[in-house]
């Protein structure tokens, strides 16, 4: 399916650091593991490498998984590829799309310029994966990246829903001193949003299921407002969470309250749709 | 599609009721009766106050239910599930975890109802319960005259004092499972005679320096102080751990443990005291009085045990955690514990990265070092054992009470090879723990400051 900017949502990251996956970098391996954890603000960083060193991080998952999608966030690859491993061999991913054309093949690129990178591909199932990086944005700067996802699709919405009450929050305390003044105390924060489908074609039937059926999940999963969405055509600004880097581990956590419109049960549908980013503590 | 499969987790709440005498009818289930906010939180540990030693707490409930249809009423009314008696009904609580597939119920409290307690609001329509814990059976007994007699050991007279029909009618004893710490023998056994067996075992505990729990399986169990370490360590982890393993809901009551030390202990005449300790933090004298013990040799063994448990402070704080994590990890008291409770780390500005051990030289001027928040971190390394369990039903929350574990000044912590805190460096241009020419050992120039206990 193209890419057409519809809200994606996906099943829980795969490569997560907390769930045993091991990385391990050609360069700069001390910070590697900031790839895969859940932190928006530590990066694996090669160090003493060149646009004329190819640096890889080698993803190793401690059983089979499989995927069919997986992004690259807060990343400043402009030469790169991402294989899997089949049977002791680095593959190509095949049917591979992406936010813009790679150059293949599979994913390959060789002039990337955006600050994430996202792709589809023929569903694999696979022990590790490969990325490789030879070039960045910025002439011989060290290569970065601040999280690898990879992950199947629960579904993207055709329709386009009113996104209300976004939130991104640093859960600040204010606390009032003795001199009038306040001490603001910063936490991790999170991040929350509302979508009304509000008199919703009840034609978009995927749609309405993907709700119900993420409404009614226990497991966390990846919800990505833009979609894929970038670049003036489609923001005069992108701002946060609607970056393409934005990509939020979330749940329902409100009810929810269907009804038809006017109670004409051929018409169209109303509900609402609360999501807030969650931990998944065991 | 498949379907995913669902989980549900809620209490349910089961009666037994008597039928005559003794004999005990079938049990019921009375979930849809109670409020939400209907179970009381069911607490078990060992330590009930600050200031003193901990035995054994006596962890008892109240149950608030709709009596609408005079369901808990008294015998007397016809509509009652209890047809002889209200009072020592058996009443069950459960933690269910419900999945499509499968039930799991772990039985987190079991006791009796017991009448003097019960107050039903008629206006409202609802009665209070109180339900005492199966153990509450100790505290409305008393030892017989003569059941223990002098040169007994300690091990013994408590065997004594629990292996008695009333007591063993609702707890389950066997003598493998009594392992009093210190087994010395009693001098003048009349001293029991008479006396309700809670305070009889209180002393014969406190004097053997041992506690007493009573497991799921309702098994009576006295043993040392000593954290469990069969089982796994239990991992919990703050808000800011990178790795997104978050589990702690709540962490307060943070403390260093002076209120629990006692560098000096005195029992009946005889003292035994740490001088260096008392040197130094003052001298806290803990008094006991054990008059089945005359034998001076014997007061000075008990003094010197009581002592060496408690005569260094150990930090105490409390945790909450969900109850479903708590369930998974089937959290036990005495179970050992790790605290991962790091600082939160400021975000680096705009084209900035964190430093790196290892890697990041002093003085990139791209990976400067961050400013950190918060009021303490809590190392992983640091030992604790569970000393107290605290579940509320009504948030799903369970709150750990946590003690360092050891009698040391040192031995607080898990012993690990490469454990070690390391400082940072501050002569020159240096790589932290690197090599090369760059690189200096912190611990020999001594720029670096380094805590360990051993570098692997």
């Amino acid at each position: 399916m193209p890419i057409t900017g519809g809200q994606k949502y996906f099943d829980d990251n795969k490569a997560r650091a907390a769930d045993n996956v091991t990385i391990l970098a050609s360069s700069g391996d001390g910070s590697s593991v900031s790839a895969i954890d859940e932190s928006t603000i530590t990066r694996w960083r090669s160090t003493g490498s060149s646009d004329a060193v190819t640096e890889t991080l080698t993803i190793d998952f401690p059983s089979p998984v499989t995927i069919s999608r997986l992004f690259l966030l807060d990343f400043n690859g402009k030469e790169y590829n991402v294989k899997y491993d089949l049977a002791g061999a680095p593959t190509d991913f095949a049917n591979v799309v992406g936010i813009t054309t790679p150059a293949g093949p599979g994913i390959a690129e060789t002039a990337y310029a955006l600050d994430s990178a996202y792709y589809e591909f023929d569903s694999v199932t696979t022990s590790q994966i490969i990325i490789s990086i030879t070039k960045t944005q910025v002439v011989d700067d060290e290569k970065y990246l601040n999280k690898f996802i990879c992950t199947t699709e629960l579904g993207t919405l055709e329709g386009r829903p009113k996104i209300r009450g976004t939130e991104v929050s640093k859960n600040t305390k204010s606390t009032k001193m003795l001199s009038g003044k306040r001490l603001l105390e910063d936490s991790v924060g999170f991040y929350q949003s509302r979508i009304d489908f509000k008199t919703y074609p009840a034609r978009l039937t995927s749609d309405i299921e993907l709700m119900f059926r993420l409404y009614k999940r226990d497991k966390p999963f990846l919800q990505w407002l833009c979609g894929g969405k970038q670049g003036s055509d489609a923001f005069t600004f992108q701002m946060e969470p609607f970056r393409l880097q934005d990509v939020y581990r979330v749940k329902t956590d409100k009810s929810i309250k269907p009804n038809y419109t006017k109670n004409v049960f051929v018409g169209a549908v109303n509900f609402r749709m609360q999501f807030v980013e969650v931990v998944n503590p065991s | 599609m498949s379907i995913e499969e669902r989980r549900e987790k809620s209490y349910k709440v089961f009666m037994t009721p008597l039928i005559s005498e003794d004999v005990y009818g079938t049990e019921v289930e009375v979930t849809d009766f109670v409020l939400e906010s209907g179970v009381g939180k069911i607490k078990k540990g060992i330590d009930a106050t600050d200031y003193d030693y901990g035995i054994f707490f006596y962890g008892d409930i109240s149950l608030r239910c709709k009596n609408f249809n005079g369901y808990f009423n008294d015998e007397n009314d016809t509509r009652s599930i209890f047809t002889f008696t209200r009072d020592r009904a058996k009443v069950r609580v459960v933690y269910r975890d419900q999945t499509t597939s499968a039930t799991d119920d772990t039985i987190i409290f079991n006791g009796l109802i017991n009448e003097e307690a019960t107050r039903l609001d008629i206006q409202k329509d609802e009665i209070k319960l109180r339900v005492l814990a199966l153990d509450s059976v100790i505290r409305n007994n008393k030892v017989s005259a003569g059941a223990v007699g002098s040169g007994v050991t300690f091990k013994t007279a408590i065997e004594t004092i629990l292996n008695t029909p009333r007591i063993t009618s609702v707890l389950n004893f066997s003598a493998s499972n009594i392992n009093p710490d210190l087994n010395l023998t009693i001098d003048v056994g009349s001293e029991f005679d008479n006396k309700p067996t809670r305070e009889a075992l209180n002393e014969l505990l406190l004097a053997s320096n041992s506690v007493m729990v009573i497991d799921d399986s309702q098994n009576m169990i006295v043993r040392s102080r000593e954290e469990d370490t069969l089982k796994d360590v239990h991992n919990l982890h703050g808000a800011n751990d990178f790795l997104g393993r978050e589990n702690i809901k709540f962490i307060n009551g943070y403390n260093t443990g002076r209120h629990r030390m006692f560098n000096s202990v005195r029992v009946n005449n005889t003292v035994s005291t740490d001088d260096d300790l008392a040197k130094e933090f003052g001298t806290r004298q803990k008094r006991v009085t054990l008059e089945f013990i005359t034998d001076v040799t014997k007061e000075k063994q008990i003094a010197d045990r009581l002592l060496k448990e408690f005569k260094v402070s150990k930090i105490e704080l409390k945790i909450g955690i969900p109850t479903s994590v708590a369930k998974s990890l089937d959290i036990e008291i005495f179970d050992r514990v790790s605290v991962n409770y790091p600082l939160r780390i400021g975000a680096p500005e705009e084209g900035e990265f964190l430093p790196v051990i290892g890697q990041t030289k002093i003085g990139d001027a791209d990976a400067p070092l961050p400013e950190t928040f918060g009021s303490i971190a809590i190392d992983p390394n640091l030992a604790f054992k569970v000393i107290e369990l605290n579940e509320d039903p009504r948030s799903f929350t369970t709150m750990l009470k946590l003690r360092q574990k050891g009698t040391l000044l040192n031995d607080g912590v898990f012993n690990e090879d490469t454990n070690c805190i390391v400082g940072f460096g501050v002569i020159g241009v240096c790589k932290i723990a690197g090599s090369g020419s760059e690189s200096f050992n912190p611990s020999v120039i001594g720029a670096a400051k380094i805590g360990v206990t051993k570098v692997g």
